[in-house]
């Protein structure tokens, strides 16, 4: 007999990936979510993109806090009372814990500018942000202090992106009530929370964020003026793959050598389809552009 | 370092095909198995065989490091890592063309002949693991 033996396998490293980011689609389908994956190289803006979006969300249809369910249910009953004219002591006295008021006013849509939406007539949005980095903890502290929504951090340890069950184990921190196949089998987190988008910053990496695909239901990929309008070039799997491409700092456009037009066709080779916005989230420009897509698709995968 | 997801996944297929796939030891008659323990002490991986697409942008220098790392004390320990890297081909999923990017056509959007902006990358963005050599020892 022949020592020496080959086994075949042609299996796909990504394969297990791309089946488990489906799953994981499936899931957050299920639990009313929209889910966006945001890449770029370091220092592109990320962060700050985030902040602006959010901030521009709150002033048309309105932020809340995400509801638990206890606090879904409280919100309906403190509307019932408010509209039955009960005093807040009253309301106290039914049961609601001062958290579960915070909450339920904040469900009832009476925080953060929900009340300015003038002909909006949904829903004010829940949102949450998941912020991976190697090692550390700023970015979702700037976004919980800066933004007043729920962050969680994930550490990827040293590796330079996310897979679908990272994110995952992060969308579970933040209490969004989906089960993991590296967890017990019926698990749930235990303080349960329902979120309408949540935004992903991926890790500062143009490359390998491109290669793993996280489930997310959206790819927008980053890329900032000083960068240079060659990005498309040098990086075109990124381009590829997204949805849509954010030309940041267009602020810095007069100091920096950068072609719009020429970099608008430079992604166009990549992408056909790939939507286009040119913003800075330091002056707001083209933010707005920016959050209506990003509002409209939102409403459509969660209606 | 995107070479060390790689290597993790693959050091992982190929232990696992390894395991699943034991060598027949001495002394039993083909079509039964061997007990696993036995099989398991009794082979090792000479070398793992991996195609790699372009886009990936893989350094085989740093896969082989961290795929060293990876099956330390392993019955891989020694296995040679074989990269082959795969150019990307582009293929119109209307008329079936097929366009090299890196040939005339360059980086297009939509299909030269046809105009269908369908085009699926047939080549360039996979890692496949193809196959181990294992040896009774
Ligand atoms: N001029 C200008 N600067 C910006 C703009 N957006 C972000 N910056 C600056 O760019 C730097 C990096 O911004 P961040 O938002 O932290 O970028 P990031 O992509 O989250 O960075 P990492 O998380 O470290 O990868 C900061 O100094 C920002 O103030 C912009 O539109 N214009
Ligand atoms: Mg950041
Ligand atoms: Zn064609």
């Amino acid at each position: 007999m022949d020592p020496v033996k080959i086994i075949r396998l042609k299996e796909s490293i990504l394969a297990d990936n791309d089946a488990d980011a489906e799953e994981l689609r499936r899931q957050t389908k299920d639990a009313g979510l929209c889910y966006v994956n945001l890449m770029s190289s370091p220092g592109s803006g990320k962060t700050s993109t985030i902040l602006a979006l959010i901030d521009a969300l709150k002033k048309r249809g309105g932020v809340t806090t995400p509801a638990s369910a206890a606090a879904e249910r409280a919100a309906a009953h403190a509307t019932n009372h408010a509209a039955s004219g009960l005093t807040d002591d009253e309301r106290a006295a039914s049961g609601l814990t001062d958290d579960g008021r915070a909450d339920a006013h904040a469900a009832a849509g009476l925080t953060d500018g929900a009340n300015a939406a003038t002909g909006q007539s949904s829903a004010p949005l829940s949102i949450g942000v998941m912020e991976a980095d190697i090692d550390s903890d700023v970015d979702a502290q700037t976004i919980q202090d800066k933004a007043g929504v729920p962050a969680v951090q994930l550490h990827t340890g040293g590796m330079c992106h996310l897979d679908a069950e990272m994110s995952r184990q992060g969308l579970r921190a933040l209490g969004i009530p989906i089960v993991s196949r590296a967890t017990s089998i019926l698990t749930m987190p235990s303080r349960q929370r329902h979120f309408d988008l949540v935004i992903l910053e991926n890790v500062g990496n143009l490359v390998c964020p491109a290669e793993f695909d996280t489930g997310a239901d959206l790819n927008l990929v980053i890329l900032s003026v000083p960068e240079g309008d060659d990005k498309p070039l040098k990086y075109p799997l990124v381009f590829t793959k997204c949805d849509a491409v954010i030309i940041n700092k267009i602020d810095a456009l007069p100091v920096f050598n950068f072609d719009i037009e020429k970099c608008t066709s430079r992604i166009r080779e990549r992408s056909a389809s790939a939507e286009i916005f040119p913003v800075s989230a330091k002056t707001g420009e083209g933010i707005d552009r920016l959050a209506d897509w990003i509002e409209k698709k939102v409403r459509s995968r969660i209606s | 370092m995107h070479e060390m997801s790689y290597a993790v996944r693959i050091a992982d297929i190929a232990l696992r095909a390894a395991n699943e796939n034991p060598a027949p030891a001495e002394g039993f008659a083909a079509g039964t198995s061997a007990p696993a323990e036995a099989s398991a002490a009794s082979l090792r991986i000479l070398a793992v065989r991996v195609s790699c697409g372009e886009m990936l942008a893989i350094v085989p220098a740093l896969l082989e490091t961290a795929f060293r790392e990876c099956v330390k004390g392993t019955i891989a320990e020694h296995a040679k890592l074989v990269v082959k890297t795969m150019p990307v081909l582009i293929r119109c999923a209307s008329c079936g063309r097929e366009i090299d990017p890196h040939g005339p056509d360059g980086y297009v959007a939509r299909c030269p002949d046809c105009g269908s902006a369908a085009l699926r990358i047939e080549h360039g963005r996979e890692f496949v693991v193809n196959d181990i050599e294992t040896e009774i020892i």
